[in-house]
This record gives structure tokens, sequence and C-alpha cells, in this order.
């Protein structure tokens, strides 16, 4: 029968609520207040599962998130991946079961790669399963590696959500040094926020023994908290890991809410002050064995006992190099465990032994026996005796590691302390200070004071005034580190972990070091020391001890590696909050997406989020059969389409002629009134940017187009341009993509529509003819009509208020039943501007033509002085270098369609390209499949058969003119 | 949560971008004067002006002001001023009840706290500019209409728990 762990009093535990909770599917039950890790341990479940590589057996060794040894996860619906489980609050009902081990921790199949260990060293992959291919090993090395399970699916209860919150100070960390800053910051009344991981304020304090201001330690806490609480200007968040620092004070903190309903929230933190009070992790010590479950950090041990009531073992060994460990001896020895021995490694006693505690100085664990739990530890003296000591719990005491994560993120400078074997933060003139022991101020007393300091500090910055009261405490044992960074034991340093999450060993250190890796990031990355879910938390410093000792370097030089964020898991769900489903992302539509879903149309995103109509499939149509019939509707009668997302600007200003000069590669400031004309825009590189129609409304005033997916980058090109180029220029540009929308009616019978709409505006060819522009009534309804054509076909694009283009629409369509009217979709577009052979983006122009590319040279003036792009056109024209120019392409099966993107090589052969097809598709007026590409020296290979190069098959094709249909633009100018 | 997010009939809209003095000149006609400080607005009667950029405003007027628009933004309109009627541009939306703030803190990273009572500014709502402006009784937003579904969609999706202060 298991032995229980829970201690019969104490803890800050409610006894009179048990919780059941199951493990690998057997039925526990803890109280509440406990985590799960310490309802474990309070069950005597000391083995919680396997290493990452070698399926070492684990087991729990700390009390927070610098867990390096056991995670676990939750089970069918509530599946998460990793989780930390001194980390989770116990809760009724969780179903938990260990991770990378089967078919239980007790037994796991892959133990074997213990015996694999010799063949499976730091970097083996690079080394190993490399012939007769990799890819033959890789499928089973991926399915091996990792440790919990990706969830299958969203999580059956609770929601995810982000919020955001500004402070004026926001303190990470309410252990003694943040609840002292954020109390002298509440008297301020400036904004304070102070965010901790626990669910219960107090840090380090809730598992130790100590006074502040003649009251217990965790009294001190509650009464403090409460005035927070009190406090109109103070926020408290609980459960909320701050896991990001970015740039200007913003932070990201992940809070698991303990209401139902919410699974986990995201909080965006900005703040002008940030006081980062997250402590220091307790350092692990490196020798054979040290991974094994019983190995725990001392404060841990202290913690379990006085938070949790938990016994971890009955007779502990404590290893340190530093006096804080005596600290743990009173709450051991009063919860009934037995002290074996204190192993000190330094050769003298620092301060005044623990009476009746045997000390042995000068000495140091070799290496643990036992097989899923510790057993005893083999110890060496001073003086070379070996001495096997029985226990099962090993309390280990490196020193201590200041949290510096935050601080890290945020590009504040790290200098070791020689004095504390510490890598501490050097205070810089910014928004940011430390305070307490991420401060490096190890100690109660110390880290009053520096958190009362560090609030003063803060309060002075926000330009207000603060007194630094600073809470008087009980005296704390000095810290008097002596550095020791791992056994040195030979032969033996294959099972001296350095970082236990990630199975690196003390021996992977050395063979990097071998092997030529001297920067602390080459050997991070080498071995994967530091790269797990803790982030080394516990052992990072070790490493870096070990390659001063291995390089004679010195520690301040090696450094540490630069820590990333996220400081723990974090959900993607709580980042990406209510984006989920419909609105993942963002979508735009027109008045006219009702109806056109009404008509069945087929809607998909057609650039900048817009939601248009691809086709209106009539019952039994495939996407083709309904885009021929759009197409020959357009093509013999009369179609309609809805232009509305295309951007439209307009400009003006005493300037405006001459930006619009500067920005297309033609002229525009000799355009007569209520005349239009195409123009391309260049990047400064001198490459296509966007092409569109500008109309002269009056002296200083045009009618702007741009394509509508670069609508919005075209206007911050302007912006730039004329904030940054030309800022003494008098002119304006106003977005009107959504004040007026348009129905472009197109075909042959375009005219005789419009007429039938009834419209004050003489719709003659010689009164309105091409790229001219019109204002008045149309329909009843205030108007602007342009003849601009992107079908080939004569076209008038009726632009109204939004608010009347339902009305508009409606209106067209019943005054062209009896001519058929077809409304048509993007797909038909594609299909009609292909056989015109006009540009498009991400096709033709797809950010590495220019006009000449594409036969447009005649719309690079020459007799503009300048342009955007104009000196970078000349100077790559300039080179001489071969470029890829448009062509058509005219399949030598006709009815052969080419997958667009597919390239063109030389005789089809697998050699580099020659091309590529931009577009290609069945045109219903020609009878046949009609393509562009852009083809090396295209313009001079008119005739010449090319070769296009699928998985499938290598297709040929005869080189043409790009313009399939009407070349000579003699419909769309009627 | 107890909040209530609903749409704000049209209203006439001008984005007007110009040389300041014609500013004036124009906003003067609707019996208003320009805002002192940038990202404020200023009222006269039905009638506000928010100013919102460098030498950028947007007038709001009741509906039958549309009526003279022709006269205003026509060819006549003074050469140094660009006006727009830009009503079907925006949508308006109102935000008000006891939990508006907390509903607002999911949308939008503006810090809510520092925006004074004539607040007009742009921000970024759900991911997609906005003009945000401060009312005694809550908010009102104004963003592109083409985005109006969508905002609805997102609005209809926050979360009904509201953290307490502490928690």
């Amino acid at each position: 029968m298991k032995r229980g762990n829970r201690l019969p009093d104490g803890g800050l535990i409610d006894r009179e609520r048990q919780i059941n909770f199951t493990f690998n599917g057997r039925s526990f039950t803890g109280l509440a207040g406990d985590s799960v890790a310490s309802a474990l341990l309070a069950n005597d479940r000391m083995l919680i599962g396997r290493s990452f590589k070698y399926h070492r057996p684990r087991g729990i060794m700390s009390a927070g998130y610098e867990e390096p040894g056991a995670l676990v996860e939750f089970e069918a619906g509530s599946a998460s991946g990793n989780e930390i489980p001194a980390l989770l609050p116990l809760r009724e009902g969780m179903r938990v079961k260990s991770v990378n081990c089967w078919p239980s921790p007790e037994f796991d199949l892959g133990g074997v790669n213990q015996l694999l260990a010799p063949l499976l060293p730091a970097g083996f992959y690079y080394k190993t399963f490399m012939r007769p291919d990799w890819a033959l090993f890789e499928p089973w090395v991926r399915r091996a590696a990792g440790l919990a399970a990706v969830p299958r699916a969203a999580p059956e209860e609770g929601a995810y959500e982000t919020r955001n919150l500004n402070c004026d100070i926001l303190v990470v960390g309410a252990g003694a040094a943040g609840l002292t800053a954020a109390s002298i910051g509440a008297a301020s009344g400036l904004r304070i926020v102070i965010a901790d991981m626990d669910r219960q304020p107090g840090g380090a304090l809730l598992g130790c023994e100590a006074w502040i201001e003649e009251l217990p330690g965790t009294d001190w806490v509650r009464k403090t908290a409460a005035e927070l609480k009190a406090a109109d200007n103070v926020r408290l968040l609980r459960n909320t890991l701050v896991w990001a620092c970015r740039e200007q004070n913003l932070l990201m903190a992940r809070q698991n809410p303990e209401r139902s309903g919410e699974r986990e929230r995201n909080w965006r933190l900005r703040a002008r002050q940030l006081i980062i009070a997250t402590g220091a992790v307790e350092r692990m010590m490196v020798f054979p064995g040290n991974d094994r479950p019983g190995v725990m950090l001392a404060s841990s041990v202290r913690n379990y006992v006085h938070r949790y009531a938990v016994r971890p073992g009955r007779r502990a060994l404590i290893f340190t190099c530093n006096d804080t460990a005596n600290e743990a001896v009173p709450a051991l020895t009063n919860a009934g465990i037995e002290i074996a021995a204190i192993v000190d490694t330094r050769p003298e006693p620092q301060s005044v032994p623990t009476s009746g505690i045997r000390h042995i100085h000068g000495a140091a664990i070799t290496r643990t026996s036992g097989r899923k739990r510790v057993r005893g530890a083999l110890i060496r003296h001073a003086n070379g005796r070996m001495e096997q000591i029985e226990c099962d719990l090993v309390a280990l005491s490196g020193g201590w590691n200041p949290s510096l994560q935050l601080w890290s993120q945020a590009r504040q400078p790290i200098t070791y302390n020689h004095r504390t074997s510490m890598f501490v933060p050097v205070a810089k003139a910014a928004a940011i200070r430390c305070a307490g022991a991420a401060d490096g101020c190890i100690g109660l007393a110390a880290a009053l004071r520096s958190g009362a300091m560090a609030g003063a500090a803060a309060i002075k910055a926000c330009g207000c005034r603060a007194s630094a009261a600073i809470p008087e405490c009980s005296p704390q044992t000095r810290y008097n580190a002596g550095p020791w960074w791992h056994d040195e034991a030979p032969g033996r340093a294959q099972n001296a972990f350095v970082d236990v999450m990630n199975d690196v060993t003390l021996a992977d250190i050395h063979l990097a070091l071998r092997e030529g890796y001297r920067s602390i990031e080459h050997v991070k990355r080498y071995t994967t020391a530091g790269m797990g879910l803790d982030q080394g938390r516990t052992g990072n410093v070790n490493i870096v001890g070990a390659i001063a000792e291995a390089t004679a370097a010195d520690m301040e030089t090696i450094g540490v590696t630069t820590f990333r964020s996220p400081v723990a898991p974090v959900s993607f769900g709580s980042i990406q909050g209510t984006r989920e489903g419909s609105v993942l992302l963002p979508y735009r539509h027109t008045p006219l997406t009702e109806w056109n879903v009404s008509r069945g149309a087929v809607m998909y995103e057609a650039g900048a989020r817009w939601r248009r109509p691809g086709y209106f499939p009539q019952s039994g149509e495939s996407m083709h059969q309904a885009v021929n019939r759009e197409a020959g509707a357009v093509r013999n009668s009369v179609g309609v389409y809805d232009g509305s997302p295309l951007g439209t600007f307009a400009v003006k200003g005493r300037d405006a002629a001459r930006l619009l000069d500067m920005l297309y590669t033609n002229r525009f400031s000799d355009l007569p009134l209520h005349q239009g004309r195409y123009g391309i825009m260049l990047t400064d590189d001198g490459l296509i940017l966007d092409d569109g129609v500008s109309f002269r409304l009056g002296e200083c005033e045009f009618l702007m187009s741009t394509s509508t997916a670069n609508a919005a980058r075209v206007y911050r090109h302007v912006q730039k341009f004329l904030h940054l180029e030309r800022p003494d220029w008098q002119v304006w540009m106003t977005d009107l993509t959504c004040q007026w929308m348009n129905a472009t009616i197109c075909g042959p019978a375009a005219r005789e529509i419009v007429a039938a709409l009834g419209t004050d505006i003489d719709l003659g060819r010689g009164k309105f003819p091409f790229m001219t522009i019109r204002e008045g009534m149309v329909a009843g309804l205030p108007a602007r009509i342009s003849r601009v054509s992107f079908t080939g076909e004569l076209s008038f694009e009726i632009n109204v208020r939004a608010r009347d283009l339902c009305q508009l629409w409606e209106r067209v369509i019943d005054a062209g039943k009896a001519y058929g009217i077809t409304p048509i979709g993007s797909e038909t577009n594609h299909v009609l501007r292909v056989e015109k052979g006009f540009l498009s983006l991400g096709h033709e122009v797809d950010g590495t033509t220019d006009p000449y590319d594409l036969g447009m040279g005649w719309i690079m003036s020459k007799k503009k002085s300048d342009f955007l792009g104009k000196r970078s056109v000349s100077l790559r024209r300039r080179r001489g270098v071969p470029r890829r120019e448009l062509v058509g392409l005219a399949t030598a099966d006709p009815a052969q369609v080419i997958p667009e993107g597919a390239p063109l090589t030389p005789g089809g052969r697998r050699e580099k390209s020659e091309g590529v097809v931009t577009a290609s598709v069945w045109s219903e007026c020609c009878g046949r499949s009609v393509s562009l590409a852009l083809l090396q020296d295209g313009r001079a290979r008119h005739g010449e058969t090319v070769h296009i190069r699928t998985p499938e098959e290598v297709m040929e094709a005869r080189v043409t003119g790009s313009c399939a249909w009407d070349p000579q633009g003699t419909r769309m100018r009627s | 949560m107890i909040f209530e997010f609903s749409t704000v009939p049209r209203f006439t809209l001008l984005d007007i971008k110009g040389d300041i003095r014609a500013a004036e000149r124009f906003a003067a006609a609707f019996g208003l004067t320009l805002p002192a400080t940038t990202n404020s607005r200023a009222s006269a009667g039905d009638s506000e002006i928010y100013h919102i950029g460098d030498s950028h405003w947007i007038l709001r007027a009741p509906p039958q002001a549309e009526d003279q628009l022709p006269s205003i933004c026509g060819p006549e309109s003074p050469p140094d001023l660009l006006v727009q009627p830009v009503s079907d541009t925006w949508a308006i939306y109102r935000l008000s009840g006891t939990d508006k703030d907390g509903v607002l803190s999911v949308c939008t990273s503006l810090d809510i706290n520092a925006l004074p009572e004539n607040a007009a500014t742009f921000t970024e709502i759900l991911g997609e500019k906005a003009l945000i402006i401060s009312r005694p009784e809550g908010y009102e937003f104004l963003f592109e209409n083409s985005y109006s579904a969508f905002m609805e969609d997102h609005f209809s999706r926050i979360s009904n728990h509201m953290p307490t202060r502490q928690d």
C-alpha cells in the first residue's frame, strides 16, 4: 500500500475540501489549495514521466515554473500540450497523465534509449542516420521526438480572450519585493498593476517561515494584498504569468482565470514604468544521477512542506554550496524528515552549523543510486574517502539564479557578479528596473529594501513624489555562495545532467567544446541545453561554469544566452483570443454581398480582404461552365460586375498634377478636364508597383484609381513620398474607395443598358469617348460614369454613393433583362483580361517586372525629367542583362490549359527555367486556350516553339503576341 | 457582461484636408471653430468637427446638411482645401453600458483612462483602423463601412465574463 505524504497539520490548504483527480487513469485525492505537483507528491507519486531523449525516469524537482523534470498533460477533451504541474491549481475532476512514456512511466518501452545512450550524444543526428538516406529514418525519429502530444481539437470548455491594460507602473511578481514596490506605488495614486503567476500573492514567502513587521510572512502578505485590493488605483492579476517583454514596456501575460467559462486570457500590458520582481531560481548541482526522482531543489522541498504540508521524503540528504540551504532544515525536521547530512562543497563552514545535524564540508555527491527513485548517494569526502548514505530525498542548493528572462528580452545588460556567483542585471537609465532576488538581492531584508527602492524610483520617474518605507523583517541567513559547477569524478559525466529537461549531460558540453564550439550560443544550440520548456533556468549557469573551467575563460566573457519569449508555455488560443471561426481574419463586403449570395455566387477573398463573387453558377454548372457562360455574355451581349473594391482616391491641391507626374511614369499634368489616362507606378527599385486610370476633375483635382489589393499600399507610398521628399508641396489625398461604389456594365450592349436606366449624360460615341468621365444622374441617383475597360469591351463604370449601389444594381439588372444581362465574377474578369493581354497584379506584375518587360515602353515618358523609379529602371537596363518579357502562348493542343506558374525550360528539360506562365485560361471566344508568360527575350522569339514543364508532362506552345482578342482595342473604344 | 453595441444612423460626414485658414473658414459655415488640440472635437449645435491629423479634420453634421454638399464640394470649392463627402465611407456604432470599458479592453490597446472628455482620435479596434469618440454615456466608433459585418460579428463573440479587479 502506498504511503501518504500529507502532514497532519500546517500548510496553506483547505483540509475541509477534498478534490478528486486522476493521474494516468488512477484516482487520487488532493485538497483545495494544492497544485497538481503537491497533490501528486502527497500521494507519493514520485515518478511522473520520462525524459525527452533517454526516457529516464523523471520526478518533480521544483515548486515553480523552473521545473526541469516533470511535465504532465491533460487527457482527452482538455488536451493542452505540456503543462508544468507546479503551476496547475488542482481542480475537481482533473484528468492528468504522464508525457513521453508508453505504456506507463513505470514501464516505458522508450527506456531502451538508455541502452542506446552512447549512440545518442549531443548532435548525434548530424552524424548518424545519414546513410543510405536521412529520409528513411526521419519519420520514426520525428515520431519519437517531442513530449506531450499536440491537441487534436479545441478544448471542450472555456473561451480564450485577449485583453489590453495600460498602467503607470507594472510590477511583475507579488513576492516580498513586488508587494513592497506595489504598496509604495499605491500610495502615490498612480495606476498600478501587479501580476503574479501564482493564485496567491506572496512568492517565496508562501514556502518559508519569516516575519515581516511582526507578522508571520503569510499574514503580512495577506494584509498587504488586502490593502492593495482596497485601493482603487491598484489592479492585482493573479494566476498571471508574464511571458514576454516587448519594446517600450509592452508585456504579454497569460492568465488562467478561476472563473468557469474562461480557459485562458492573454493580457497585453503597457506600462510607463516596469518593475521586474520575478525572484530567483535555485540552481541544480551537477553530478551523475542528479536527475533521479527524489532529487529536488532544497527551497522547493521547503515550499512543499510549508505551503502544502507535503513531505516529499522520509530521509533527506542536503547538498549545497551556500548557506541558504540551512533555512530548509527547520522546516524539514519539523515535518518529521530525518536529515541524514548536509554535504557542503565549501571547505570551511561559513555559518553556524545547525545543531544536531551532521555537516560534511569540502565534500560532494559523486552519484546517486536507485532506479525509479533515489535510494542513496555516494559521497566523496575532502580526504578522498567514499561513503554511501541512504536517503530517499536529495535536496540541492547550488546557488541562485536571478530570473532575468524579461530583463533580457528588454535588451538590458547582464553581468556576472563573482562575489555572489550570479548573473545580475546592470541598471541603466530605462523605464525598467529589477527588484528583490531578480536584482541579485538574496535574503528577505534585501528583497524588501530593494522593492521599496524600486517602487520609489518608478514613482519618481512618473513625475510623482514617494517615500520608500522599508518593512522590517526577521533576521535572515546570509548567502555566502561558493560556486561549484560540477563533480570532478572522471568517467561518469555522461550521467551528470546540466539540463534535466533536454537530457543534456556534462559529457555533451565537453563534446561540444572538443568539436570546436566555444560561444555559449553555439554550445546551447549544438547540445540543445537550455532549449527546453524550462529554458534551462536551473542549469544554464552550471553550463557557463563548466565551459569556464574547461576553457579557463571568464564567466563574464562567456556570458549567458539571450532569453526568448515565451518564458513558459502559452497557448495559441489565448494569443488569438476571440479571433476564430468567421473572424479569424478580417473581411470586407460591398453592399451587394447579400444579393450575390442570394444568387448563388461562390464568394471568396479577392484582395485587401474584400469578399467578392468568383462566379455565379446556375443549376448544375461547374465553375468552368459558369465562367464560359459569363465570358460569352460579356463578349456577345452584356455583363455587369461589382467593381467597388478598386482603390479610389481624390487628389487635390496646387501641386496635384506635379504629384501625379512624379508618381507615374507618364505625364498627367497635361491631361484635359474630364479626361483620363492609364498610368503605371514604380517602386524606388524601378519595378511595377501598381497601375490604374486617373481622371482630371478640375484644375487642381484628380480622381486616382489603384488596384484593389494595393490601395492601402499605394496610399502609404504616396504619403511617404509627400512627407519625406516633398513636405512643401500643397496636395492632399482622400480615400474614397468605400464612398463611391460602382456597377460596371460591359459588352456590346452596354450603352443601351445605361440609356435604359435613364440619365442626363450624353452617351453618344463622340460625346462620351473612351477614357473620359462624366457626372450626372443615372437611374435617378447622383453618379459619376467613367469609360474605362478591364475586359476589353465597351464599358461604363457607374459610380454612386455606397448607399445607392443596391438600388442601382437592381435597376441595371432590370434594364438589362432584355439583353440577357449576366452578372459576372472575378474568375470571368480574369479570363477576359487574359484574352486582352492586360496585366494583373500577382501575375504579370510579380515584383520583378518593369514596363519594358511587359512591352509597355511607350508609357515611360522620355520628356519628364524625373519620376519615381526612373533612375533604377535606367541603371538596370544599362547592364544589358537579358530580361523576361511578356508574351502570349498558344499551346500545341488548343484545348490544353497550362497550370499557372508552370516554368518554361529549354526543350522541357529539367534545367534552369527561362520563363514562367503567368496566366492561362480557356477562351470561349477564341475557341482555344490563351496563355500569358514571362519569357527570356520573349519579344524576339515570336513564332518559336517553347516548352512548359509540369510534374505530369511537358507541353509545347508557340510564342505569340500577348493580346488574343481585338488587338486594336476597337471594341472598348466604340 | 453588460454592454450595448448599436448602430448609429448615418450623419453627413466630410473629410477635410488642407490649409488651416481655409479649413477655419469652411468650418465657420457650419458654426464651428476648429478644435484647439489634436485628437479632440469641437461642437456647435448638432454639428461637430474632429481634428484627427496634420491638416486633417472630419466634420459631422445632421443628415440634411448633405443637400448643401454640391455647392461646397464642387468646382467652386477652395483650391487649398480638399473636402470630400465620406458619409457612406464610415459606419458609426455606439458602445455603452457598465462593462463598456471591459469590452473596449478586448478591442483596443488604446489607454481608455487617458482619454479626455472631448476625445476624437483614430486608433485600432479589433485590428482595424477606427475613429473613437468619447461621450458621456460611452463611446462612438467610426470604422470603414466595408468592415461592418466583420465588426458586428466580432463584437458578438466578446467574452461574457468580465474580470474583477483582483483575479
